[in-house]
């Protein structure tokens, strides 16, 4: 596979004579400064920033924590974060402020990503109306790795009809081109590793040659604009965007470590199973890794899709996750699923547990990894008690031991929950770790102006 | 409505009475109106265009994204077999259930553009191995060509690749890409500097978007599309590729003007084998066949379903189409209650029917009267997909067969609907679900899709037949308003087959599929009016591929978007 995968340089080498370039890269120390607190140009060491997403929401009394403030414990459906935990904050009882005139299900949700209300599109189609905060962070780091943005997703199912719009076909979107694009995940980790690292497999330099393709498509592109309207212009301007961070890539200098071997997992089915957990795991590593080499610092990982027909077959659950969770909370099937989606964000968080930084941290000392659903009772799509955990310990910035954050108690009523104050002032307390000075995240009724500070250190 | 039922279907006949829904059904408001005046001048057109309808505003002009079906084909027609095996396009994003309309939508992210250069570098790699096609269309070119080869290869490939004959200063800017690509070669090779000009070629946008923009057209007021556009439009509508280099010869020597030309073409087009193909994968994505080897079921509740019987399923539906369509180019509507199925030994013991004895290959059978089954809707394919792993889904099943049979609109759900169901304890499914209809807020939706799925309780959902469900004896009689009223799914495939928006829907669905078009109320009028020419033909798809083609539909469009 990896040959494959290579071919193309393989070939080139043939034809340039033999030219290649075997050099092997130096060590990740040579990133740092001698004193081992500063990249070696200076720069401040790297702070990293991640999404999460799981689906079709939660089991509320199950899931979020009975005690409140620094004593809390683990709920049944937080157990598996049981090696974490001090590194984990539990935000509970927030409000989604989407205005009920836009609630469609599930895709309202989505502004938990972003703090901005969707656009409806008609039917079960919505489009977001503004960027999500990973976005929002990769635009605070624009030009400091060589790579923006990474957006992977596990299962590969979809919604068997109905759901559509961007915010069903992705949770990440950014300002591209004067328009809200959204930034499909990839789904094979061999293809993740071929966007992370495939650039900087040492091979005959022809970036002239590629760069001056790339002018001649912006040429192309240009004449194409001419004839166009406004929305098709805004699409031929995201694309010179994608443009311009290719040519940003080919001309950046190879990052300094070795590169991660080509992971063997593809996500392929076997007999009509996913390969969820394997993937999730080599999708994290893979992140992990990109994150410590430094070739990015923002990432976007998302479980399965909202009403997607994922069935967790590692855990027998027999039935489309999203179908347990119109059973109503007393599913058990629905229940296991809610615990299964959260024991594989503890295998991404131990993976980063495991993973040394730079200076001898780890890389979940030096992350912040947002995490969050669609809605929290899933039979109802409530957005109310929007379900949020924060992780990582953001370079010192997040509090340790995190907290368990709420609101107001759970009135008890699975379908029509109770939740106060704006979810997207979390959203504002990740900003500020990288951009102290931002004022707000979101708009219309979802805008925060007001940060969680009681999850910052 | 008696109109469409003599149209070589032998089953259609006795649906009148069992759908009174159907009748002045108030779905097909431009019947009425517009019933006696495009009739005639369907059929008498000589060298003037179609009339544009009443009412009908084309949709918006602008540029959609190829597909990575019509991506890949495009490179075979241009550059072989082993460039479109090498070819790694992105994969579609489909809206509205059809890649082509997501392609016309949305724009792309950021590391699509690499994917894209990816894929130029692996087809070009594929090229320069084996150049044997591109030297059809380009004979010079050969390892120790001439640098004045690039222009050449620029001005023909790059003609096929565009869709249009490229300005100077584009053959030169592509030649110069070659030429530094020869230069970059520690041994001069002619072959290396091809390859990234073919990669230049490849990721060009004027490559990746299709163009239909138009120019004013003083008659209707809308934009005509120029030759080159329609020229591409027909191509992959009918062939699924890029317009070869004589329809490129011929569009911009303005011989599709001609209405009656246009028509001859189509009509060849039609007839030509590659016709089948592209309709074949119309109807995968339109009748979700694609993906029916992963169709997630549960392994102990039906062991029997493999990879190979989704295939199988896949393959049975085709066979049908394929009958009717090209076999017999008989009524369309007989996917719906046809009577016959095709099955291979395997397919057999599934339906529990007698096995034709035929091992892999697949036999035309009648199904077995006491399984009341009818088309599409009782095959394998239909009845696993819109199924759940465990059981069965009647409104899935219901859904899909409002939305993409009938092109009804279901409204999502009222927020403040509260769903806690019971457990299903001592009941059916049927009756589970029930409790849905007795809810107001759920019934708004459910009532439109649960009645119709619970028409096809008689089957599982790997499609096996049954008589109990949860020990429990099945009920498939139904009624929903504006479809009608029946008591089994043999009937409910009858009244499908003569509901006068079955037609209209499959137009609409090439729409979305092939055009990459959302229908909206101004595109209704011309949907309608096609939707009569479809009747007259008896229902014939070949004759509604090229009446669509010539309809003002196909050929106009509204300001670019």
């Amino acid at each position: 596979m990896r040959n494959f995968k290579l071919s193309r340089r393989r070939m080139l080498r043939g034809m340039a004579g033999g030219a290649s370039i075997a050099v092997g890269l130096p060590l990740l120390e040579a990133m740092m400064n001698t004193h081992g607190d500063a990249l070696a140009g200076g720069d401040a060491l790297p702070l990293r920033f991640m999404t999460w997403y799981w689906a079709d929401g939660i089991v509320i009394d199950r899931w979020e924590p009975e005690q409140v403030g620094d004593d809390w414990q683990l709920s049944e459906q937080l157990a598996p974060l049981a090696n974490v935990k001090d590194h984990v904050s539990v935000v509970s009882g927030m409000a989604n402020r989407t205005p009920g005139n836009l609630l469609v299900t599930h895709h309202e949700g989505m502004a938990g990503l972003s703090g901005h209300p969707l656009v409806q599109a008609g039917g079960f189609n919505t489009n977001a109306s503004g960027p999500t905060i990973d976005q929002v962070i990769a635009d605070t780091l624009e030009g400091t790795t060589p790579i923006r943005a990474a957006h992977v997703r596990v299962s590969k199912r979809q919604s068997t009809d109905g759901d559509g719009g961007t915010n069903y076909i992705a949770m990440s979107h950014r300002e591209q081109g004067g328009g809200i694009v959204a930034q499909t995940p990839q789904v094979d980790p061999q293809e993740v590793w071929q966007l992370l690292f495939g650039e900087f497999v040492p091979a005959p330099d022809d970036s002239d040659l590629r760069v001056s393709i790339l002018d001649y498509v912006r040429e192309d592109a240009n004449a194409l604009k001419s004839n166009l309207g406004t929305t098709d212009k805004q699409r031929v301007d995201a694309h010179l965007e994608g443009v311009y961070e290719l040519e940003q890539k080919i001309l950046a200098t190879p990052p300094s470590c070795d590169l991660p071997d080509l992971p063997t997992e593809t996500n392929t089915d076997t007999g009509g199973v996913e390969p969820i957990s394997s993937t999730n795991e080599a999708m994290a590593r893979l992140i992990a890794y990109a994150f410590v080499c430094d070739i990015t610092r923002v990432a976007s990982f998302q479980l399965k899709r909202f009403v997607s027909a994922t069935v967790f077959d590692e855990i027998d659950a027999g039935e489309i996750h999203h179908n347990a969770s119109h059973q109503g909370p007393g599913s058990a099937t629905y229940q296991a699923g809610i615990t299964y989606q959260m024991q594989k964000f503890a295998d991404l968080l131990e993976i980063f547990a495991e993973t040394e930084d730079l200076n001898g941290d780890t890389l979940l000392d030096t992350s912040i990894i947002y995490a969050t659903s669609d809605c929290s009772t899933g039979a109802s799509h409530s957005v109310q008690r929007q379900p949020i955990l924060v992780a990582g310990g953001g370079r010192g910035y997040l509090r340790h031991p995190g907290i368990h954050y709420q609101t107001t108690p759970f009135n008890g009523n699975h379908n029509n929950p109770n939740g106060e104050e704006n979810m997207s002032d979390v959203l504002l307390a990740c900003l500020q770790a990288f951009d102290p000075t931002a004022e707000s995240v979101g708009s219309g009724a979802l805008e925060s102006t007001t940060p969680l500070t009681d999850i910052v250190a | 409505m008696a109109l469409g039922c003599g149209g070589g279907s032998a089953n259609a006949g006795d649906t009148d009475t069992d759908s009174a829904g159907t009748d002045g059904s108030d779905s097909s408001p431009g019947t009425d109106a517009t019933g006696t005046d495009s009739d005639t001048d369907g059929e008498t057109d000589s060298d003037t265009d179609d009339p544009t309808p009443e009412g009908f505003v084309p949709p918006p002009g602008g540029m959609r994204k190829l597909t990575t079906r019509e991506y890949i084909s495009s490179v075979e027609l241009m550059l072989g077999d082993a460039a479109a095996t090498a070819a790694i396009p992105p994969d579609d994003i489909a809206q509205e259930g059809f890649d082509a309309v997501g392609a016309a939508i949305l724009a792309l992210p950021a590391d699509t553009i690499e994917l894209y250069e990816r894929s130029a570098t692996a087809v070009a790699d594929a090229v320069v191995t084996d150049p044997s096609t591109i030297q059809g269309y380009v004979p010079c070119v050969e390892e120790g060509a001439n640098a004045a080869c690039y222009r050449e290869v620029a001005t023909t490939i790059g003609r096929l690749a565009y869709r249009r004959t490229l300005s100077q200063d584009e053959i030169e800017a592509l030649a110069a890409i070659g030429a530094a690509g020869q230069q970059w070669a520690d041994d001069g090779s002619f072959m290396t500097g091809l390859r990234y000009q073919l990669m230049g070629i490849l990721q060009a946008p004027s490559f990746l978007y299709i163009q239909e923009v138009g120019e004013v057209d003083d008659d209707t007021g809308f934009r005509r599309l120029t030759g080159t556009e329609l020229a591409t439009r027909v191509s992959f509508f009918l062939t699924g590729h890029t317009p070869t280099l004589e329809l490129l010869d011929a569009a911009e020597s303005g011989a599709l003007d001609d209405p009656d030309e246009l028509r001859t073409m189509a009509e060849a087009m039609v007839a030509n084998p590659e016709a089948r193909t592209a309709l074949e994968s119309f109807f995968a994505e339109a009748y979700r066949l694609r993906s029916l080897a992963e169709a997630p079921k549960n392994a102990e509740l039906f062991p029997n379903f493999t990879p190979e019987l989704g295939e199988m399923m896949k393959n049975e539906t085709l066979l049908l189409l394929y009958d009717i369509v090209w076999d017999r180019d008989a009524d369309f509507r007989e996917l719906f209650n046809a009577r016959h199925t095709y099955v291979n030994d395997q397919l057999a013991e599934l339906y529990g029917i007698d096995s034709p004895g035929s091992g892999e290959l697949y036999t035309r059978v009648d199904w077995p009267a006491n399984q009341r089954r009818a088309g599409y809707t009782s095959q394998a394919s239909f009845l696993t997909w819109q199924s759940g792993p465990r059981r069965n889904s009647p409104t899935k099943r219901g859904l899909y067969i409002q939305e993409r049979i009938l092109c009804n609109e279901i409204p999502p759900p009222d927020p403040s609907v509260e769903l806690d169901l019971p457990d299903g304890e001592g009941l059916t499914l049927k009756e589970l679900l029930e409790m849905h209809l007795e809810n107001p807020g759920c019934a708004s939706c459910h009532g439109l899709t649960d009645p119709l799925g619970f028409a096809f309780e008689n089957y599982d959902a790997v499609g096996a037949f049954r008589t109990e469900d949860n020990g429990l004896p099945i009920e498939t009689d139904g009624e929903v308003a504006g479809i009608g009223m029946w008591t089994d799914a043999e009937q409910l495939g009858d009244i499908l087959a003569a509901d006068p928006r079955t037609g209209d829907c499959l137009i609409e669905n090439f729409m979305r599929g092939s055009l990459g078009q959302t229908p909206t109320d101004d595109t209704h009028p011309a949907v309608v009016d096609l939707g009569l020419e479809f009747a007259d033909s008896g229902y014939s798809v070949q004759s509604l591929l090229v009446d669509m083609v010539a309809h003002p539909l196909f050929r106009l469009v509204d300001e670019p978007k």
